[in-house]
């Protein structure tokens, strides 16, 4: 596998394709980071996006197969107990932050996650600048 | 600024959390655990991202490490971890000082 960052010819897409490393969750999320505020999301949205962005990486690099001959059936992920539960936070948080998820699950492919998150869908902050960036 | 008494241990975490480093932040945890103070006091105004792992492994202790007598703060995350905080039930369990 490559890491390897392409700029498509439509620049409000980019494809980044990373090693499954769990170091390189963080370049995921400063990717997706950059792309969103590109996009003008604010930085409450910007936030939501980078967690759950890399909540779907490390889900990846988690429960990634090779053979993938084995379905995921989504539907009967249960949903944490608040309070209580020690761990398997993922996807839940992933369906919190974002507007839409689609998980799409074929034997001998593997899984695919789609994260939708609606430009201005939620109240937040002003937008980041570059001096109150990080 | 961070209010400290005899009971307590303050230490800083900086920096993110996540699958890639989680064992390296359960580690510095029990490692301070181990020195049986009474209070650990999390220092999170540099921490600048938790994930679910290291959110399970903050659970996993306050729920089955922590010994009798004690227990650990956690001193002002930042506003974002606030969040992942509230959605996990984190702050229901944890005493977090702001």
């Amino acid at each position: 596998m490559s890491n390897q960052l392409r700029i498509r010819e439509d620049p409000a897409k980019v494809e980044l394709v990373l090693p499954n490393l769990p170091e390189y969750i963080a370049l995921a999320r400063y990717g997706v980071s950059f792309m969103a505020n590109t996009a003008n999301f604010n930085i409450d949205e910007i936030e939501d996006i980078r967690v759950a962005i890399s909540e779907a990486c490390t889900n990846a690099i988690q429960y990634g197969c090779t053979k993938c001959d084995h379905y995921y059936d989504y539907e009967k992920v249960k949903e944490p107990i608040i309070g209580e539960q020690v761990g398997g936070f993922g996807l839940f948080l992933i369906k919190s932050l974002m507007d839409n998820l689609e998980v799409n699950s074929i034997i001998g492919q593997g899984t695919t996650l789609k994260l939708q998150k609606i430009l201005g869908s939620q109240n937040g902050t002003e937008k980041p600048t570059h001096e109150t960036r990080n | 600024m961070v209010d400290i008494s005899n009971q307590e241990h303050v230490s800083k975490i900086k920096g993110e959390v996540d699958i890639a480093t989680a064992k390296q932040f359960e580690d510095a945890i029990l490692e301070q655990l181990e020195k049986e103070y009474p209070i650990i006091v999390l220092d999170l105004t540099e921490m600048d991202y938790i994930d679910s792992t290291g959110i399970g492994i903050l659970m996993n202790i306050k729920k089955n490490v922590l010994k009798d007598g004690q227990d650990i703060v956690l001193y002002r995350p930042k506003r974002s971890i606030q969040k992942l905080l509230q959605l996990t039930g984190v702050e229901q369990v944890f005493t977090i000082k702001k």
